[in-house]
This record gives structure tokens, C-alpha cells and sequence, in this order.
């Protein structure tokens, strides 16, 4: 849903002078899950491989997840759970250290400074569009 | 490019992410909800949300390969204006 809500946010973005680019661990970004019917099926085409129009780089074994302090790991209970769901991450992500990044937003500017950093323990919240177009409207122009 | 519609009102994603969080505590086998929110909770504990990079801190640079294997340089971005990076999990 987060994908799809910063597509459609993607050219508001850019409007400001700002680059959009997606970071994910998953290598094997073509291999569904989801049942037939779940809920997030309508949004996968808008974030699919080609939907997407900023791009979504593959940080294989979550390398620069952790030098932004992001990455964490999995008890064995939540990893039997989602491979119960289906999901089996060494597969997902060709990395068995079932290792993933917190969700997180940061807004850079162009000297390289974080000026907005937005990290979500709960991967089930992200960061709002709106609010990181809101962030971008009041940087400094240079 | 034209810009389809959301399946959710603009400015509301986590509106709808609390729709599916909500859906999900109700058709989950309550173990299994119980299980995700005591691990996020452990993981909070943690304090790796206070360790990860804030605002004030340099941000590192990288070179990573998109989906068709052509790498992009995170310095390249940033000489023409600032940078969104949004790190997230995989779409499964």
C-alpha cells in the first residue's frame, strides 16, 4: 500500500526538485504470496515491476539497510509463522539470515544531511505521502 | 504517465493500513496476531528505533543495482536536489 501511495505521490515530488528511490532486501521482487482475493491485491498493479515509476533498488542482505540502523532479525516462532503464511524470506530475499529493515522515510538533502527521519518499529504504519511532501516544502533551497 | 486512482483516499495511508491491521486482528488465529505485536514489542525494546540514523546525521552513500541490474549512485541523486529514501521490507 506504502508503494502504491508513493506512486501516486511521485510526481508532487518531484515537482519540488526531489528524487523518489524505494530500498528493499527482496531480490525476488516477481514471486506473489498472497492468496487470491487478499486485500492488498488491489493495489499490486500500481507497485508492481514495471508500475512503479522511481526506482526500487535491491539491497541484497539488507548491506545499506545497516549502516542506516534498520536492519533486525526474526525469533524462530515469527519465522515459523510466516512460512506457515507462505512466506519463506531466504527464498524472497536469497539470504537466509531472515534479516529485514525497519520500514523508514528519510528525507536528504542535497549536502548529504538527514533532515527528516520517520522509522517505524510497527512495519504495519509508514510514513505519510503527504506529510514528506509537506517536509520537502520546507527545506531550504539550497 | 498518468496517475491511477488510489484504492484509498490520498493522504490517508495509514488510515487504510489501520483498516488492514484491524482486519487482520479480526481473521487471524488470535495466536498469531498475539505473536507479530509481542514480537514487534521485544523488538521495540531493543531501542533500534533510537539507533537508527536521525535527522542531524550525515547520511551514507550507496550504489545499489535497481530491478534491471542498472546500479544507481545515491550522490548522483542528491547533485540534482534532495532525496526521499524509503526503505521497506518486500512486497511479498
Amino acid at each position: 500500500m506504502e508503494q502504491a501511495a508513493l506512486q501516486h505521490s511521485v510526481a508532487e515530488i518531484e515537482a519540488l526538485g526531489a528524487t523518489v528511490v524505494a530500498v528493499t532486501p527482496e531480490v525476488r521482487g516477481d514471486i506473489r504470496t498472497l492468496p487470491p482475493g487478499h486485500p492488498f491485491d488491489a493495489v499490486f498493479d500500481q507497485t508492481g515491476l514495471t508500475a512503479r515509476t522511481f526506482p526500487v533498488l535491491i539491497d541484497r542482505g539488507n548491506t545499506v539497510a545497516r549502516q542506516y540502523g534498520l536492519v533486525h532479525g526474526f525469533p524462530p516462532a515469527l519465522r515459523a509463522l510466516y512460512r506457515q503464511f507462505g512466506i519463506d524470506l531466504a527464498v524472497h530475499n536469497e539470504d537466509d539470515s531472515w534479516t529485514l529493515p525497519l520500514p523508514a522515510t528519510f528525507v536528504i538533502d542535497r549536502h548529504s544531511i538527514i533532515q527528516s527521519a520517520d522509522v517505524r518499529v510497527d512495519y504495519r504504519n509508514r510514513a505519510e505521502p503527504t506529510q514528506t511532501i509537506e517536509i520537502l516544502k520546507q527545506l531550504p533551497r539550497r | 504517465m498518468t496517475t491511477r486512482p488510489l484504492p484509498f483516499p490520498s493522504g490517508s495511508l495509514n488510515a487504510a493500513l489501520d483498516a488492514f491491521k484491524a482486519a487482520c486482528a479480526r481473521n487471524w488465529p488470535p495466536d498469531a496476531f498475539a505473536l507479530v505485536n509481542q514480537t514487534l514489542a521485544d523488538l521495540a525494546q531493543t531501542g533500534i528505533q533510537q539507533a537508527a540514523l536521525q535527522a542531524g546525521h550525515t547520511a551514507p552513500s550507496f550504489s545499489l543495482p535497481d530491478q534491471k541490474g542498472r546500479l544507481v549512485h545515491s550522490q548522483e541523486l542528491l547533485a540534482h536536489g534532495p532525496l526521499v529514501l524509503v526503505f521497506y521490507r518486500g512486497m511479498w
